[in-house]
């Protein structure tokens, strides 16, 4: 075993100071060494987008980074959405009314991921979010609600 | 008592009330459940299809800083028990044959069947010890000959999965009398081979579970990601032998199942054994790799199909040999639901003579279990696709093909196909209209011949299909009709708390119970909760599977919620000094004699001693068990567009319109949903997915970098509509809906492509149409080699 | 999946880098975006005792820039800000769009220029259009700096030329002037997403509307990424017709061994490389003439 590594995150705004081994992938250093279970791990090779973060304001998918390469960075998940008064992101609010979660699964990346592009995109036609949704897999929905929620969203964000 | 209610519920699509936790990241699956001092545990599968096992030195792994145990073949023995069957499995013979059915072994001693099959299982203090000791596990094996297809299984002198017996599980034959007759009367035969294949579920969720056996008290505490906690611990105590009593089994949020998930798997009962063996909390999260090779797989079955009919196109007769490729084992009802998946070949059509052979045959390869639709689909596949190839052969529209065919409203309810199923209830050429109406089928007709003429080739395939809801009795199994459990509280204050045994996976239970509770005791959604997925608050339960939750579940909440209405209303009436037939139940309040008492008075002066009537029991708690005493069969049309780019074979799936009949709609957003996800996932059968062997029964696409699981791009655009004719077979008139898509978007979709692909005399593509085979197809089409 | 233990380092230079994989033959791997190190890691196939990050040296390699005769991008370059940068969109936007062709958000986010040369996938995208724009690579390792032509650094399926305390600094392609005109097209795996076959197709066209140049790299098709020489040698020379474009495009698959797997067959992909060269070629002539 290689020795730990004293490691700084800064997550939803709390910096959390851990140690950990460099293999120590960047979601379990989240999900087990954090505590937050929100962002999920779905696949071992970067398909799914179940484990998608925000590093520095970019999705990455957290399984795919180890913690050791995030020192330093900025980093959000899906607790870190709602306003501190519990009140729901636009985001978030979008998918429960256009019906865009079954399992509710995948939505945590899905969540983080639609963040992402209406940071980058705030207007986004369908085939423009369907293209950003590449790589966050759903095998509930079919996806024609996420696409909705998204676009939902988008008009609430820009209103 | 008479009832007049608030506005109905039931019909309406409030908000699921499950969202909020799970849009915030505080859904809790198995994965994400930590108790103090838990270990992990690391499975080592064979890297062999079909191997004996010569010798395991678990030395060097044992060795290993932070193990703590590793546990093979030799150390599973009495009091461990095998995976009993769920279901009987009939021999060759066609007579019951739970005893002749191969024992689902826990983990390989002797042999290994499938590439991937547990033979070791590692406990370590961390996740990273149990895994870096199980590369120093030394396993021998010397590879054994291979049954890499039912087919070959069935040879004679094919290796055999299990030594002591023949590969062929299940040879069962059904006829009507006079199949041969017809066939030789019949002016018009038409024969194909199909193939309905392999896939995998691939629920987003990857399986996770903890044991925890406490050697204090003797109990075991099991959380896994489980179709049905339920059937779990019945299992559990099988396997371990020990009593259901010692066993809580829990099925948290569970982050889809599609049927992969129901039923018993082995991680988890070997979870638990190494957990009484060591006294500790033991976990494991299955890793995706794990889940292709070891999470079942379904839907692998080979077809040899012929239909006889007249010249206008009529269908007479059928017959169909139908082989399955049951994989290693015998998982759940798998063997004999080749069976039911044969007999709905006959479809929505009243096509009166039919014959059925049935072979269900262990391979080498990964179990086969359910899976959305779980045999169904293929059968509705089979005669989807012959009557496309029927109406191309007689040059009669497609849409006019199924329309003289089909089964006519007025031969409702309760029509006998000659497989024997017993159809509920429908208007079949309603769904068909309606789907030609919604798609604007003539267009598309004048759109195609347009572009055709643009060297564009548009395609537009249709699908009618039927498929059960629930497990009632059925020709098959008269005995078999699965009961569900529910229970019904209503607390002094008034808020209402369903139990049930079906517990969701993203089906939305929390939300639809509440309704139909709602419906009966006029209370606001929002003062209902629902509880499940746990034996220690569900007394009883089977699970969520077969598109029951609704039409067994859903029936088992009306029923315990019809229960509590009573009492209330016995109580209303001994109130307010009237007779409970002369009490009326209006938007939430008891009226008789001129006077009124509110549903919250009720339950909160129910527990007065003095108020209640004599030989009332305090408090409002109800439950009831719901027996279907038949099948429900939703059903519908569905129409595909698609253009394909003949250079290249590509398939874009511009649209996919879906009419279905599921009875009556309970949350029509909701419902919609389940059409999208379930018809995305027919989408993918058609289309993308592929589970593939190579020659030695290695799995070659093992991993989401190789199986195509649909992403945004891939769909189509749904449009989905519903017409509603109750079934008769339930109060509630819902016949059940889950699997419906699942089944009638294969068909359609492989109809439009091989429809845009006529100009080339394209007659068929097994599935999944990927690119390649379709421009092959072309290629081969246009060579002369008529697929 | 958990990757094998490994030791780790994040030197602040590239200097610091070469010294650490010096130190530790035959153990050290290079981590740049880590998007196609890692999952190999996850399953075990790579194992690497040392893994060298170098997160800390964006300073000297990650840029975007021109030299007038050149487009001059860091090895630890993004693909999502190649595929957004105004310069490269100037320049040649061709390299742009491969760039965006590549995965998904997220993997473009974190993967990088050079981490993919390095990686040398031959599924992968950017050596289709970098073959096809001349691109060479400048490499740093303990006896100083060299360049060398991508087409002569990539030698086979993960195979490449450069020793194991090498590392790639900069990528740097020239850019011409004139009537130009290229376009990647890629048909892509839908699994993994990435190219079943991938075809790259730079034009330039003379005043008459002779085609100058014509360069068209194809990747995906066999163990590495090559130049069809046999399309260019036919268009070379001629003005660019539907016609002619079709006949040079036949010859596309001249001279590749086209490799099998579970997503096309050799016959396939030679299929797929004659019709996306015709559809790339048709492209970049179009985007030239206008």
């Amino acid at each position: 075993m290689a020795d730990s590594i004293p490691v700084t995150l800064t997550i939803n705004g709390t910096e959390y100071n851990i140690d950990v081994e460099p293999r120590l992938l960047l979601v379990h250093a989240i999900r087990d060494v954090i505590g937050l279970t929100g962002t999920h791990v779905g696949c071992d090779t970067s398909q799914c987008g179940s484990c998608t973060v925000l590093l520095n304001g970019e999705a990455v998918k957290s399984c795919s980074m180890l913690a050791v390469q995030a020192d330093g960075q900025q980093i959000e998940t899906v607790e870190g959405l709602a306003a501190a008064d519990g009140t729901l992101h636009p985001i978030q609010q979008a998918f429960a009314e256009k019906h865009g979660l079954q399992c509710g699964f995948c939505t945590p990346g899905m969540l983080m991921l639609s963040k992402a592009l209406l940071n980058e995109n705030p207007n986004p036609s369908k085939d423009e979010i369907k293209h950003a949704l590449a790589g966050n897999m759903c095998r509930c929905t079919g996806y024609q609600n996420i696409v909705l929620a998204i676009e939902f969203a988008a008009g609430q964000l820009s209103r | 008592m008479t009832t007049s209610s608030p506005p109905r519920q039931i019909g309406q699509s409030p908000r699921r009330k499950e969202d909020d936790r799970l849009l915030r990241g505080q859904g809790a699956f198995s994965d994400d459940i930590n108790i103090p001092g838990t270990v992990w545990a690391h499975f080592v599968r064979s890297p062999h299809a079909h191997a004996r096992i010569l010798n395991i030195d678990s030395s060097a792994a044992m060795a290993h800083p932070g193990v703590l145990r590793v546990l093979t073949g030799a150390d599973v023995h009495p009091p461990y028990h095998p995976i009993p069957p769920v279901l009987a499995v009939r021999d060759a013979e066609n007579r019951d044959n739970e005893a002749g059915a191969p024992a689902f072994t826990l983990i390989a001693r002797d042999k290994a069947k499938y590439a991937g099959e547990i033979v070791a299982i590692v406990v370590a203090e961390t996740r990273e010890a149990a895994r870096d000791a199980a590369d120093l596990l030394m396993v021998r094996y010397e590879p054994l000959p291979v049954a890499n297809s039912p087919e070959q299984a069935m040879e004679p002198g094919a290796p055999r999965v299990h030594d002591e017996r023949s590969n062929e599980q299940v040879r069962w034959l059904k006829s009507t009398e006079n199949v041969s007759s017809t066939f030789e009367d019949s002016e018009i035969i038409l024969r194909h081979d199909f193939v309905n294949q392999r896939i995998h579920a691939v629920p987003m969720e990857p399986r996770a579970g903890i044991a925890h056996w406490d050697p204090a008290t003797q109990f075991l505490t099991v959380w896994a990601s489980i179709q049905g906690a339920h059937e779990l611990r019945t299992q559990m105590a099988e396997v371990l032998g020990i009593s259901p009593d010692q066993i809580r089994s829990v099925a948290p949020d569970v982050g889809g199942g599609f049927g992969a998930k129901h039923g018993g798997e082995v991680e988890y009962f070997l979870l638990a054994i190494a957990s009484m063996e060591l006294g500790l909390p033991v976990k494991w999260a299955a890793s995706r790799t794990e889940e292709f090779l070891s999470l079942s797989h379904a839907r692998g079955k080979t077809s040899e199909f012929e239909i006889a009919a007249d010249r206008d196109g009529r269908v007479k007769a059928l017959r169909l040999r139908h082989t399955t490729d049951l994989g290693a084992f015998p998982k759940g009802a798998t063997p004999i639901v080749a069976q039911t998946s044969a007999i709905i070949a006959t479809g929505v059509y009243g096509i009166r003579e039919a014959a059925f052979e049935v072979h269900s045959v262990y391979t080498n390869h990964t179990p086969e279990g359910a899976y959305r639709g779980y045999g169904r689909p293929e059968g509705i596949y089979l005669i989807e696709r012959a009557m496309d190839m029927l109406a191309r052969d007689l040059d009669i529209d497609p849409a006019e093909i199924r329309r003289r065919n089909m089964i006519q409203p007025e031969e409702f309810p309760y029509y006998r196909t000659p497989g024997g199923d017993i159809y509920d209830s429908g208007n079949y050429p309603e769904a068909l209209e309606r789907a030609l109406e919604v798609s604007g089928y003539e267009s598309l007709r004048a759109r195609q011949s347009e572009m055709r003429a643009d060297g564009k080739y548009l395609g537009i395939g249709l699908a009618s299909w039927v498929k059960t809801g629930g497990f009632g009795p059925s020709s098959l199994d008269p005995s078999s009709s699965m009961p569900e459990w529910a229970r019904v509280k209503v607390s002094p204050g008034g808020v209402v708390t369903i139990y049930t045994g079906s517990s969701p996976h993203g089906q939305g239970n929390y939300t639809t119970y509440a309704q139909v509770a709602a419906d009966t005791l006029h209370v606001p959604i929002d003062d209902i909760s629902v509880t499940h997925g746990d034996t220690a608050t569900v007394t009883y339960g089977m699970g969520t599977f077969a598109s029951r939750n609704m039409v067994v579940g859903g029936m088992a909440v009306l029923q315990a919620s019809q229960k509590i209405l009573d009492k209330m209303t016995r109580f209303a009436g001994h109130a307010l000094g009237s007779d409970p037939d002369g009490v009326e139940f209006t938007d939430g309040v008891f009226n008789a004699n001129g006077s009124s008492i509110t549903f919250r008075e009720v339950a909160a002066r129910i527990n007065q001693v003095l108020e209640r009537p004599p030989g009332m029991e305090m408090g409002l708690d109800e439950s009831s068990f719901y027996q279907p005493t038949h099948l429900t069969f939703n059903y519908g049309t569905y129409v595909a567009v698609v253009e394909v780019d003949p250079e290249t074979g590509d398939v874009d799936l511009q649209q996919l319109f879906c009419v279905d009949d599921q009875g009556v709609v309970v949350h029509p957003v909701i419902v919609e949903g389940q059409v999208h996800g379930g018809a995305a996932q027919g989408i993918g059968q058609a289309l993308y997915e592929d589970i593939v062997y190579d020659e030695n029964g290695q799995l070659l696409s093992g991993s989401l970098m190789d199986y195509a699981l649909p992403t945004a791009e891939m769909m189509p655009e749904f449009i989905s509509e519903f017409i509603e004719t109750p079934s008769p077979t339930n109060p509630l008139g819902v016949k059940g809906m889950g699997e419906g898509p699942t089944t009638g978007a294969p068909p359609a979709v492989v109809n439009a492509v091989v429809d845009a692909l006529a100009p080339f005399n394209v007659r068929d593509i097994v599935m999944p149409l990927t690119p390649e085979r379709v421009w092959r197809a072309i290629q081969d089409a246009q060579n002369g080699d008529q697929s | 999946m958990i990757p094998g233990a490994f030791d780790y380092a994040a030197p602040d230079s590239v200097a610091e880098a070469i010294t650490l994989l010096q130190q530790r033959p035959g153990e050290g791997k290079i981590i740049a975006g880590g998007q196609s190190l890692l999952p190999m890691m996850k399953l075990r196939v790579a194992m690497p005792g040392l893994v060298v990050d170098l997160r800390k040296t964006r300073g000297e390699l990650s840029h975007i820039s021109t030299d007038g005769n050149n487009l001059r991008i860091g090895a630890m370059t993004s693909h999502a800000h190649i595929a957004g940068s105004d310069v490269v969109l100037d320049t040649l936007p061709v390299l742009a769009e491969t760039a965006a062709e590549i995965a998904d958000v997220q993997v473009r986010n974190l993967g990088t220029i050079g981490g993919s040369i390095a990686h040398a996938d031959p599924v992968a995208d950017y050596p289709a259009t970098l073959l096809a724009l001349d691109a060479r690579a400048q490499i740093a390792g303990p006896n100083g700096v060299r360049v060398v032509s991508v087409d002569e650094l990539i030698m086979d399926a993960f195979i490449t030329t450069l020793a194991e305390d090498e590392i790639i600094t900069e990528i740097i392609i020239p850019i011409s002037d004139g009537q130009t005109g290229a376009a990647y097209l890629k048909f892509a795996n839908k699994a993994s997403h990435f190219a079943i076959v991938g075809v790259a197709a730079a034009v330039s066209l003379d005043d008459s509307g002779y085609l100058s140049r014509v360069a068209v790299g194809i990747t995906g098709a066999a163990s590495r990424a090559a130049r069809a020489t046999a399309v260019e040698d036919a268009l070379r020379g001629h003005v660019p017709t539907p016609d002619t474009i079709a006949t040079a495009s036949a010859m596309a698959a001249d001279g590749l061994e086209c490799i099998a797997d579970l997503h096309g067959s050799p016959e396939y992909r030679q299929n797929l490389c004659r019709v996306l060269t015709k559809r790339a070629l048709t492209k970049a002539v179009e985007r030239a003439r206008e």
